[in-house]
């Protein structure tokens, strides 16, 4: 319950939360994941074979939303780059 | 907006049942034929019908494809409809929703501790990738039988480091429209500088939701919502309102009517002592108890200490097919749920983790949640607490046999039940 608290400072934290008297129980240091990079929001980061085409490409970002057809030849591309399975 | 399905996805897909259809599109059950894999095959009607949309589905896309957690869903692939407009999704395949389970009010109390672990850790990781998501709900966390949880639904996730680099931020987080319900004070608000910790918010509110299993805060509005927190929280206190860091803050909470407390002259409404907070938790949620101690760094070691030994641990002999070597980080946490669920005490690590779960777990006697409404999911919990620690496989395929859905879940339900019984 301490995660419903105005300051969001003041929340609990995930890996608080984790050991937490109440999941402790499922705790296992071992299996906590951390991430080894930041996730982008480039279609490069999601697809590394992913072939740049045009400018705009290298500079998504979620602060300013894209024409339509950007996102649409973006994500066409990247289903032709997923790797097959 | 049609059901068909292009010739070269279902070339590749084998149809098996629809399981929903919305404004969005539409989600099949199907099966891979090449790799005899499950999974939902989502269409998305008119993807790119506007930047909104198109914005949505390009950032669940590159996301999820950056993600790679057990406890986070994978989407397998991508595939381009002939039409241009459509695009298709294929996610891995889970049997539920948070939301229907809630519903059918089947989760026992070791089921709700251990989908609370494993939101705690799709958020860590998720956090430690500087991605927050946004739009934590019951019905974006999966489930399925061996309540494995997986978080979905990424349309409004977005990246920590481009928010915190921007230098257009003011007017770049306000656009969006997340579950009221379950949105954070600081983004009701208004606020442009909002972090990781609105997802810690969303993720009380359905912590709460699973304990009385109805919205913890039921808002009609941006407005009410904030009243609706108000009735629970108390006013916020103005240290509390500038924490929320927006300029619209201190306007807004002046227009919040009162939650009970005594109104001041001048200073508006007097926040909440920490006393009176913690009484109206008992009683909103009055099958928790109130944390004796706050859990101080010596109690978080000492938590830590108690679940260090579970690397080297022995295999459990009740642990259906025993841990590989090499074993992969989900299977530790997976086995501690099966034991816990099979009320394994054989084993030396899980009578540990036994003990140490029915000290927490006493606290909250399974039979005494939230009685249910009658009906048949009143059936369900009743059976459901007359075992102890039921697993969620039993319940879930019950629900599902409630529901109509998913009626081929019964059989495998009893090869796996005979398995349990074993241990």
């Amino acid at each position: 319950m301490s995660s419903l608290m105005y300051d969001p400072e003041k929340r609990i934290s995930p890996e608080e939360g984790m050991v937490h008297p109440y999941c402790v129980q499922f705790h296992d240091t071992e299996s906590v994941a951390t991430a080894d990079k930041h996730v982008e929001s480039t279609p490069s980061a999601a697809v590394p074979s992913f072939q740049v085409t045009e400018n705009y490409m290298t500079e998504v970002n979620d602060n300013k939303k894209l024409e339509t057809k950007m996102y649409r030849t973006m994500l066409h591309q990247i289903c032709d780059a997923m790797p097959k399975r | 907006m049609s059901d068909d399905i292009d010739k070269h996805v279902s070339r590749r897909f084998e149809v098996q049942q629809k399981l929903g259809k919305g404004a969005y599109g539409i989600v099949w059950k199907a099966l891979e034929k090449k790799t005899k894999e499950q999974v939902a095959l989502k269409k998305v009607f008119d993807a790119f019908q506007n930047s909104t949309d198109a914005q949505r589905t390009y950032r669940e896309v590159v996301y999820l494809l950056q993600m790679d957690h057990e406890n986070i869903i994978k989407l397998n692939s991508v595939i381009k409809a002939d039409n241009d407009k459509d695009l298709y999704l294929v996610f891995e395949y889970m049997e539920t929703d948070l939301h229907a389970t809630i519903r059918a009010n089947i989760l026992e109390e070791i089921h709700k501790q251990y989908i609370m672990y494993q939101a705690f850790k799709a958020l860590a990781y998720m956090h430690s990738a500087s991605l927050i998501h946004r739009d934590m709900k019951p019905a974006n966390l999966l489930l399925n039988s061996e309540c494995l949880m997986k978080v979905a639904d990424f349309g409004l996730a977005r990246s920590l480091n481009s928010m915190l680099s921007s230098e257009d931020r003011m007017d770049t987080m306000t656009d969006y429209v997340a579950t009221r319900w379950y949105r954070a004070p600081e983004i009701l608000v208004g606020s442009t500088q909002y972090g990781a910790k609105a997802d810690l918010w969303s993720l009380g509110c359905i912590f709460g939701e699973m304990i009385n299993a109805k919205p913890v805060f039921g808002g009609t509005s941006t407005l009410n919502q904030l009243e609706v927190i108000s009735e629970l929280l108390g006013h916020p206190s103005p240290e509390q309102v500038a924490s929320l860091k927006s300029t619209f803050a201190t306007t807004m909470y002046e227009n919040v009517s009162g939650s009970g407390s005594e109104s001041g002259s001048e200073g508006g409404i007097a926040a909440l002592p920490e006393k009176e907070r913690k009484a109206r938790f008992v009683t909103k949620f009055p099958t928790v108890r109130p944390r004796r101690r706050p859990l101080t760094r010596t109690g978080t070691e000492r938590c830590r200490l108690r679940a260090a030994p579970a690397a080297s641990h022995p295999p459990c002999p009740a642990a259906p097919p025993a841990a590989p070597p090499g074993t992969t980080p989900a299977v530790a946490t997976t086995h501690a749920y099966r034991c816990l669920a099979a009320r394994c005490r054989r084993c030396p690590h899980c009578r540990d983790r036994f003990a140490a779960s029915a000290m927490v777990a006493g606290t909250v006697p399974a039979s005494k949640t939230v009685p249910t409404a009658g009906g048949p999911a009143a059936t369900a919990g009743a059976v459901a607490s007359a075992s102890s620690f039921p697993p969620l496989l039993l319940c879930i395929s019950r629900a599902c046999a409630l529901t109509m859905r998913a009626r081929s879940l019964l059989p495998h339900t009893r090869r796996r039940r005979r398995t349990r019984l074993i241990c």
